[in-house]
């Protein structure tokens, strides 16, 4: 009885994360040289991982001070140990970054995300977060130098007046049509964390109260192309993406336009230790005077300059202190912001 | 003669505790019987204590870090995963919040750490070979350090 149990203690495991965070900011608007507002959000952002054999679950839920929301909901089942199939509401995979990273802070080098990475419900302005089946599949060569290939396909996102709104899986609504993702990496160690890679996605996406428009809009696809790099050396650590959106726009008389926009950042990071690490970032959006779908997104950021420094101290916890320097199609301001991230246990 | 005869006892002594000294100093990868029959490559261990899956033929491989001793930790971090401490850490919880990943166990009791090779076929972990040889249930499969 004890030998069978130790080997469930091994093979069978349920870990639980908690991401807290609370962060102090400041804007000063650059147009009338007035402070703009201040804020202090504190966040708390739970991940509940299991693995029982062949089969992994994988649950992320995010409460704020004006959210929550379960971010993510995954069953995933390993037919070998290079794949994973999950089924669940997932971040999208051609966006590198999304993946990368989640709703927590502690593990993100920067406060402020890339705004080309932004969710939903941050203003961000490209489809997230999607409903449906996502494989992911590593292959590694004789020389050890891996492919990692994720495809997926769910239901994506609505547009209305508010900007995006992804699949709920505890409050579906309909009119939530299909979204697909491909993206491949290449990875010069396939265990390694160095990787470049290249993606692309479609949206279909039904629209609700779009009324900005003149007639509104009844319905659009948007698809992108990208490619971006992640790559370390020594203390260096360089993380950039740049995406090409087309997007198809019907309105409810029965017209259409084609618009296409730019996005992209480089963000540059230098750690002085393991406890300090300095970065700037730099992102620009190319298009947005020719875009009609932009205009549904008057608060994201179109071009932002960043700098900053975080230090790590005690078990799992980080100070960061960010200036930045932002401009969406509604404003222009200058920003600080100083945070606290951990992570429990 | 007695001091010529204490002389070489001395140096009997010095060079067995010296060599002694030297078979302590050696870290050695163990498993489980079962899973000791296979071939485990250094990417496969690489692989197991960096949290991702790995299958030996029908065996799903699971690292077991060994928190016994802050220098043997220094020791696999060195020379297993070749990153920090911190670096190491970041990953796995970068792993985990990915795509799921599940941690290595970590064990800081000898006698709890050697019943999980014992009882799991597809466990896998390091000791001090000195440590290795007092328990028959598990298996030297190669050593990964030594002091010289």
């Amino acid at each position: 009885v004890a030998d069978v149990a130790g080997a469930a203690d091994t093979s069978n495991r349920t870990d639980a994360f908690f991401y807290l965070s609370g962060k102090a900011e400041r804007n000063f608007n650059r147009t009338d040289h007035e402070v703009d507002g201040s804020e202090a959000s504190p966040s708390v952002d739970a991940l509940i991982t299991s693995s029982i054999g062949q089969f992994r679950g994988l649950a992320e839920y995010l409460l704020t001070d004006d959210e929550h929301d379960l971010e993510r909901f995954e069953l995933g089942w390993a037919p070998d140990e290079d794949t994973m199939v999950w089924i669940g509401r997932y971040h999208r995979p051609y966006s590198y970054g999304n993946t990368l990273h989640h709703h927590g802070q502690y593990l993100q080098t920067t406060i402020e995300r890339p705004a080309l990475e932004e969710w939903e419900d941050d203003d961000g302005y490209l489809p997230a977060h999607a409903t449906g089946l996502l494989m992911e599949t590593h292959q590694t060569s004789e020389t050890g130098s891996g492919l990692h290939v994720a495809l997926a396909a769910g239901a994506g996102t609505v547009l209305d007046e508010n900007g995006l709104k992804p699949f709920d899986v505890l409050h579906p609504e309909s009119g939530h049509d299909l979204g697909g993702d491909l993206r491949v990496a290449y990875l010069p160690d396939a265990l390694g964390e160095n990787s470049i890679g290249a993606s692309v996605s479609y949206s279909k996406m039904e629209c609700k109260s779009c009324e900005s428009s003149a007639p509104p809009l009844s319905d659009l696809y948007l698809g992108t192309a990208s490619g971006y790099v992640d790559w370390r050396l020594h203390q260096w650590h360089l993380l950039s993406t740049v995406i090409y959106a087309r997007g198809e726009l019907n309105h409810t008389d029965g017209s259409s336009s084609d618009q296409s926009f730019w996005s992209g950042y480089a963000q540059v990071e230098f750690a002085a230790s393991d406890r300090w690490t300095a970065y700037v970032r730099q992102e620009n959006r190319w298009g947005d005077r020719n875009s009609e779908y932009l205009t549904y997104f008057r608060d994201s950021i179109s071009q932002a300059s960043i700098a900053g420094i975080r230090f790590e101290f005690l078990r799992r916890q980080a100070l960061t202190l960010e200036l930045s320097r932002e401009h969406s199609p509604a404003d222009d301001f200058s920003k600080i912001a100083i945070q606290w991230s951990a992570l429990v246990p | 003669m007695i001091a010529r005869l204490a002389a070489s006892a001395i140096l009997a002594l010095i060079a067995l505790a010296s060599s002694s000294a030297r078979a302590a100093d050696v870290v050695v990868l163990v498993a489980n019987p079962e899973l000791a029959k296979l071939d485990i490559s250094s990417v496969t261990v690489r692989k197991v204590f960096l949290g991702l899956p790995a299958r030996r033929g029908d065996v799903e491989v699971h690292g077991l870090r060994n928190a016994t001793d802050p220098q043997l930790t220094d020791i696999f971090l060195q020379t297993v995963v070749s990153m920090s401490a911190w670096s190491y850490d970041r990953r796995l919880l970068a792993q985990a919040l990915q795509n799921g990943a599940p941690l290595p166990v970590e064990i800081s009791n000898r006698e709890e750490l050697v019943r999980r090779l014992t009882a799991d076929p597809g466990a896998l972990s390091y000791m001090w070979y000195r440590d290795a040889v007092r328990y028959p249930g598990i298996k030297i499969v190669r050593v990964i350090w030594r002091s010289d």
